[in-house]
């Protein structure tokens, strides 16, 4: 993920706090502000006085600049508990850090004491995802900072274009009293605020001229804190926030938000997106060498990137956003994701073929462009690829997946495609669907006493046969049986895989099936003559199992269909009595289907289940509803009368 | 051990510890990688795919006059057969918290064609950290593919630490070949201990004025992490010391003497009548005078240090001070040792400073005194034979971090010798925990409606010990929806789809650990503890203890077991048969293993069940009182584990009653 924005008005509004600390002292004694507050927060460990973002867009001799000023104020409620929490403001070369105040208002007889912060340290920030970056994070204690006073922080940050500026996010991880944005913006320049998630009956808005400036106020009281819950999608789907979109002085304001972000982006690729060189035809040529057909030259050549370029990304200044020469990242063999798009774009302009580079926000971001046409809305690059009447869209950066299947992290999402300098299209990217992506394992096994013995082929396809591709290559060959152990296990945690063979891991077009051979001890449970033996063995839904007090959507990573047979061969003269009656459950987001089949010296279970949605949100009772019932239809036993 | 322990070593050596810096030994200035190096023998990968072929580090401590200088060398070569030993070694970070000065640094690619890729100066980015601690340099491979090489040097000038290093020589991959050398002044006595298999380096004294001590090791093959099992404890290690400066009658440098002075000095400085005055002040907050015994002054005294004042890890070193910590409220790990110490002191509280290693890494060694052993601090108080470890916030007195007991360590005595405040340094053993200080014990009532669909459960689920490890420290600071998420959670691990949920809990104070157990206890229905089975139901009683480890799958093993605290599990389940309905065969219920050593029963797990007056009583008893099984004794420890795990698939059968 390379564009940073998004992600940084999520950590400006996250790592800290600072707040207008004399209204507060004055407004009421220190120890009656603790006891209302803790009234009215019973249980929090502390509450937000204020939270307040400013951001004054100005001009500037290249267009514009613009300041963030935060201003944040945390009343503690509860005491420490051994480990003092370290603020943190985040800046970079981008948005340099201009100023920083901090102090704590520590309770003295009815009042406060100043108390101020006097060592902050600076250093560059570590980025599991990014290579090299130059983000910069400057941390700090506040002095004594136990129940009952008041941390407070105030900090600037610049922009050096007023385009990175991004907006404010109304709550926190712990309730805030009053959370504000304003947007001050200097003449001819139009900043546009765009809320999402704010109902306006929760939201003050106001709009007055200030000494000739635009000045925007949005104010939000009583904000309860941010919720978290484990398979959700980011904040930025549910959480109140609002965001800038800020058109520079000169733009033609007859054109539409999206095609003034196209603009920009387009000074941003217009070195990249030349000609192809000549090493990169001598290099596509060698490639696509002997093949007419468009679509297997496209195929050869993504191929190619797949397996000789790796993922490595730099973020650092414009580096974030310029993408690396083709050539250079051809010859180092390694580049981030516009690096390289950049290469396998012309590697197949090279080809003949029409590629282009395309912009697009993966699914942490929700934004369409016409609701946010901003830096905020994409994070992520990839190649559009025309052909055959379809557009096809390849991301260079994952290794698993099959020719013309988008990454599972983009899918419904918009790209924003760079026909030309002056042209570009808006497309979205399909959602694979549920017979895209599916697992179909089947097994045939046998009763040795309680024992369940057998052999078993499972063939995955789509997302899944990636997700489990990316798995076995991160394993060593000798270990592949010990850990498909886990992927295979059914019944119970006894389950013993024998051997497994794989088939098709080279073929990221194809299936992967693998073929083993299993055991499950004490599967069976006998009682005199009756053998009970469980006929559904795997539970696929088993961590999508939730709470009837979720608040938030379930999100998942793609549409998914399971199926998994059980043939169950009877031990010589056992006999049936009885198999549980067909169960199924259906929704528009979902299908769950059960049957079991007496054939009198077998048994047979055959079991699907179908995701139809990237995210359970309206029917997520229904969904709960279903998934409960599932559990207890698992549990549901064969009974054998033996010999 | 921290640096402040150093302020007060004898004059001269304390010189030594500024850094100079000056030429070099001709030894390690000469030393390059091949211009053209040689693409491995893949014949020999015997199955590897990531290979050190050479793994080469050569250290100097040099001393001119009254200064010292550390020096390094530090080459890699390492072969990366497959697209993932390729995709896992593509970029490398290098710590350099430690350095004082990158004097140079050079990497490159050898492709499988033998074309050779350098580096070019830009290639290398830096990470600084005002806090030298997580400062690093990075750099990428250009050209990466499957059979290549990636190789890279460096020389650098480092903060000297000689009085005790541990040196790491086996790896999770296999090495062909590594040299360790390490120059010192001929006229040093530098010593060394070499653990599983690893010879003590040669001394080499042909080159003037210095002695090179070196070692060369071939074909170390990897030695890969087990389940429970210290690894690193296994592999080849080797500790080294600047013992004697016999010139210069300094002597037992890195012994436990001087570290016994330095770091009570340190620990207790004189404090001025303004911090004395600040440290009553605090004290008298407290209100010890309403503290029942000793060990309720110790807790009191802990409880009130850790609700006001917050551990930080920065580069602030007044966060080491005891008056800027008493105005602050914050401070660093020695700052809040100091803390803990000086009130100790202050309100005559008996106490002795425990120093030892993480027995999980390297194992304190009483037999090769080394300052490398003295990393981390409990508190033992022998009045009531207790230890704390006060930054474990987490745990609480009588509980140490689990990695620094069933070892050996420095116990620093305090004496009081005609107004000389002083310590005593000896080695004892730190014991581990008994099994009964850590217990999860369930006590359950289940109750079934007339059909046998759903189960009615009086639960009562008590954590002891490192059981109630955070939980029951933390609880009483958690918002009312973490508390019930935390409950939720404790209630899915042993019933999923508890409705009802009439759950309250007891003894969630943090002052509580270690005293009383935290305790869960309420009401819940469930109907996933049933299973329909044509006109019987399944029983799945087994589920009721929550998830057991099995270890049903194990490789020949390799390594001996090592485990973090003995634990003991005490579950009683009563069943009542409803009317209409019997329940026959309880057998499935009985499974007893043991492990014995020594002709004891060290760890066994016993279930049973009987049925009295239409009431079954399972009854799963479980313990494990050694931390340590031999690898011969592993199947029988392994028995026990996978009985527990056996047990969770138990089930009984209700059949109704044929009329």
């Amino acid at each position: 993920m390379w564009w940073r924005s998004a992600n940084s008005t999520i950590r400006a509004a996250a790592a800290v706090f600072l707040g207008l600390v004399a209204l507060v002292a004055s407004a009421q004694p220190a120890q009656d502000l603790l006891v209302n507050m803790r009234r009215a927060y019973q249980e929090e460990s502390s509450v937000y006085l204020k939270r307040n973002t400013t951001l004054r867009v100005q001009r500037a001799a290249n267009g514009t600049i613009a300041f963030r000023e935060s201003v944040e104020e945390e009343l503690v409620l509860k005491d420490l508990s051994g480990t003092a929490r370290q603020q943190e403001v985040h800046y970079s070369s981008l948005m340099p850090l201009e100023k920083l105040e901090a102090y704590t208002l520590a309770m003295q007889g009815k009042g406060y004491k100043r108390l101020n912060v006097d060592h902050i340290d600076h250093r560059d920030q570590r980025d599991d995802q990014t290579f090299h970056d130059d983000l910069r994070v400057a941390s700090f204690l506040l002095p004594s900072l136990t129940a009952g006073s008041i941390g407070h922080v105030a900090y600037t940050v610049s922009y050096t274009d007023g385009r990175f500026a991004t907006g404010h996010f109304f709550g926190e991880s712990h309730p805030t009293e009053e959370s504000s944005l304003t947007v001050i913006s200097d003449p001819g320049i139009d900043v546009d605020v765009r809320t999402f998630h704010l109902p306006d009956s929760l939201l003050t808005r106001s709009e007055t001229v200030e000494k000739g400036r635009r000045v925007q106020r949005f104010t939000m009281h009583k904000v309860p804190a941010m919720r978290f819950e484990s398979n959700a999608p980011s904040p930025r789907y549910y959480a109140p926030h609002a965001q800038l979109v800020v058109h520079v002085p000169g733009e033609n304001g007859s054109l539409s938000g999206t095609e003034r972000l196209y603009q920009w982006y387009a000074s941003l690729i217009i070195e990249t997106v030349g000609e192809p060189p000549a090493s990169i035809r001598s290099l596509s040529d060698s490639i696509v060498a002997g093949v007419s057909d468009p679509e297997q030259r496209a195929t050869l050549i993504y191929r190619w990137m797949q397996d000789h370029v790796r993922y490595i990304a730099f973020e650092d200044g414009m580096n974030g956003f310029i993408p690396a020469q083709p050539e250079e990242v051809c010859r180092v063999r390694y580049g981030d994701c516009k690096g390289m798009s950049g290469l396998l774009r012309a590697l197949l302009r090279a080809a003949g073929l029409e590629a282009h580079m395309a912009w697009i926000g993966t699914r942490s971001i929700p934004y369409t462009y016409s609701e946010l046409p901003s830096a905020a809305a994409t994070n992520h690059m990839i190649v559009a690829l025309d052909i055959a009447d379809t557009t096809l869209f390849l991301d260079p950066t994952s290794q698993a997946s099959g020719f013309g299947v988008p990454s599972g992290f983009i899918q419904g999402k918009e790209a924003l495609i760079a026909v030309d300098p002056e042209h570009h299209r808006v497309v979205r990217v399909p959602v694979m669907p549920a017979s895209f992506s599916t697992v179909l394992d089947s097994i045939h096994g046998r009763l040795d006493g309680s024992t369940v013995v057998g052999t078993g082929v499972a063939r995955y396809t789509g997302y899944e046969r990636y997700r489990l591709a990316e798995f076995l290559r991160a394993t060593p060959i000798a270990k592949r049986t010990e850990r498909m152990r886990a992927v295979l296990m059914k019944g119970s945690n006894s389950f013993q895989l024998d051997s497994c063979t794989i088939t098709g891991l080279e073929d990221r077009d194809g299936p992967l099936v693998v073929h083993y051979a299993f055991r499950i001890p004490d599967l069976g449970m006998r009682s005199g003559t009756k053998l009970f033996v469980p006929i559904n063995l795997t539970d696929p839904w088993e961590h999508l199992r939730v709470h009837e007090d979720r608040k938030l959507p379930i999100e998942l990573d793609h549409r998914i269909s399971e199926r998994y047979v059980v043939d169950l061969e009877l031990p010589p003269g056992a006999t049936c009595t009885g198999v549980p009656a067909p169960f199924a459950v259906s929704s528009p987001d979902m299908d769950l289907r059960i049957t079991v089949a007496n054939h009198g010296t077998s048994v047979r279970s055959d079991a699907t289940f179908t995701l139809n949605t990237l995210m359970l949100d309206e029917g997520l009772a229904e969904w709960r509803g279903a998934n409960t019932k599932l559990m207890k239809e698992l549990g549901r036993a064969l009974v054998l009368e033996t010999p | 051990m921290h640096q402040q322990t150093l302020r007060a070593l004898p004059v001269i050596l304390a010189a030594l510890l500024a850094p100079a810096c000056w030429a070099q030994n001709a030894l390690l200035t000469g030393y390059d990688w091949d211009e053209k190096p040689t693409l491995p023998d893949t014949t020999r990968l015997q199955g590897a795919t990531d290979v050190l072929l050479k793994r080469n580090v050569f250290c100097e401590f040099a001393e001119a006059g009254d200064q010292m200088a550390y020096y390094e060398v530090f080459h890699l070569q390492r072969y990366l057969h497959d697209q993932k030993a390729v995709e896992e070694n593509k970029t490398v970070e290098l710590g350099t918290g430690h350095i004082i000065d990158l004097k140079s640094i050079k990497a490159r690619a050898v492709g499988p064609d033998g074309t050779v890729t350098e580096l070019g100066k830009d290639a290398f980015k830096t990470r600084t950290d005002d806090r030298e601690k997580e400062s690093s340099i990075y750099f990428a491979f250009e050209g990466l593919r499957p059979g290549s090489i990636i190789e890279y040097l460096f020389v650098t000038q480092e903060r000297a630490s000689y009085q005790g290093t541990s040196v790491r020589l086996q790896f999770d991959v296999p090495v062909w070949e590594q040299r360790y050398e390490v120059l010192v002044p001929e006229l040093w006595r530098f010593v060394f201990k070499g653990y599983n298999g690893v010879p003590t380096p040669d001394a080499d004294s042909s080159h003037a004025g210095v002695i090179r001590h070196h070692l060369l090791m071939k074909d170390i093959p990897a030695l890969e992490g087990e389940r429970s099992a210290f690894t690193d404890v296994h592999r080849k290690y080797l500790v080294q010391k600047l013992d004697a400066l016999p010139s210069k009658n300094i002597l037992d440098i890195s012994g436990y003497g001087s570290a016994t002075r330095n770091y009570h000095s340190n620990m207790y400085p004189e404090l001025s009548s303004r911090t004395r005055k600040e440290l009553s002040a605090r004290i008298k907050e407290m209100n010890l005078g309403y503290a029942r015994d000793l060990e309720d002054r110790i807790r009191t005294i802990d409880q009130h240090i850790r609700l006001n004042f917050g551990l930080a890890n920065t580069g602030d070193p007044a966060l080491m001070d005891l008056d800027a910590i008493l105005r602050t409220r914050n401070c660093s790990e020695f700052g809040m040792h100091r803390l803990y110490a000086n009130i100790f002191r202050e309100v005559g509280i008996e106490h002795q400073l425990v120093l030892t290693s993480d027995r999980s890494v390297v194992p304190f060694d009483p037999t090769f005194e080394s300052h490398n052993y003295l990393h981390s601090l409990l508190f033992y108080f022998p009045g009531i034979k207790k230890y704390l470890e006060p930054t474990e916030f987490d745990l609480g007195l009588g509980y140490p971090a689990p990695e620094h007991m069933n070892t050996n360590g420095l116990f620093i005595r305090n004496v009081d010798v005609g107004g000389v405040w002083g310590g005593v340094g000896s080695i004892k053993p730190i014991p581990e925990l008994p099994a009964e200080a850590t217990r999860h014990d369930l006590d359950l009532k289940v109750h079934f409606n007339t059909d046998v669909s759903e189960a009615t459960i009086d639960v009562k689920n008590d954590l002891t010990g490192y059981y109630a490890r955070s939980i029951q420290v933390f609880y009483s600071f958690m918002t009312e929806e973490n508390r019930t998420n935390l409950v939720r959670q404790l209630l899915d691990h042993f019933v999923e789809e508890a409705t009802n949920q009439n759950i309250t809990v007891e003894n969630a104070e943090s002052k509580l650990f270690g005293v009383q157990p935290f305790v869960m206890r309420g009401t819940i229905t469930t109907p996933m503890f049933t299973n329909q089975a044509g006109d019987d139901v399944i029983i799945r009683v087994g589920d009721l203890i929550g998830p057991q480890v099995e270890m049903y799958v194990e490789k020949p093993r390799k390594l001996p077991v090592d485990e973090d605290y003995n634990r003991y599990y005490d579950r009683r389940i009563a069943l009542h048969i409803p009317e209409g309905w019997t329940c026959t065969d309880l057998a499935p219920m009985a499974i007893h293993k043991t492990l014995e050593m020594d002709g004891k029963v060290m760890a066994e797990f016993r279930s049973s069940a009987t049925e009295k007056d239409g009431v079954i009583t399972v009854e799963a008893l479980e313990y494990y009182r050694t931390t340590h099984v031999p690898l011969e004794q592993f199947e029988a420890w392994r028995s026990v584990i996978n009985a527990a795990a056996d047990f969770n698939k138990r089930t009984l059968l209700f059949s109704p009653k044929k009329p």
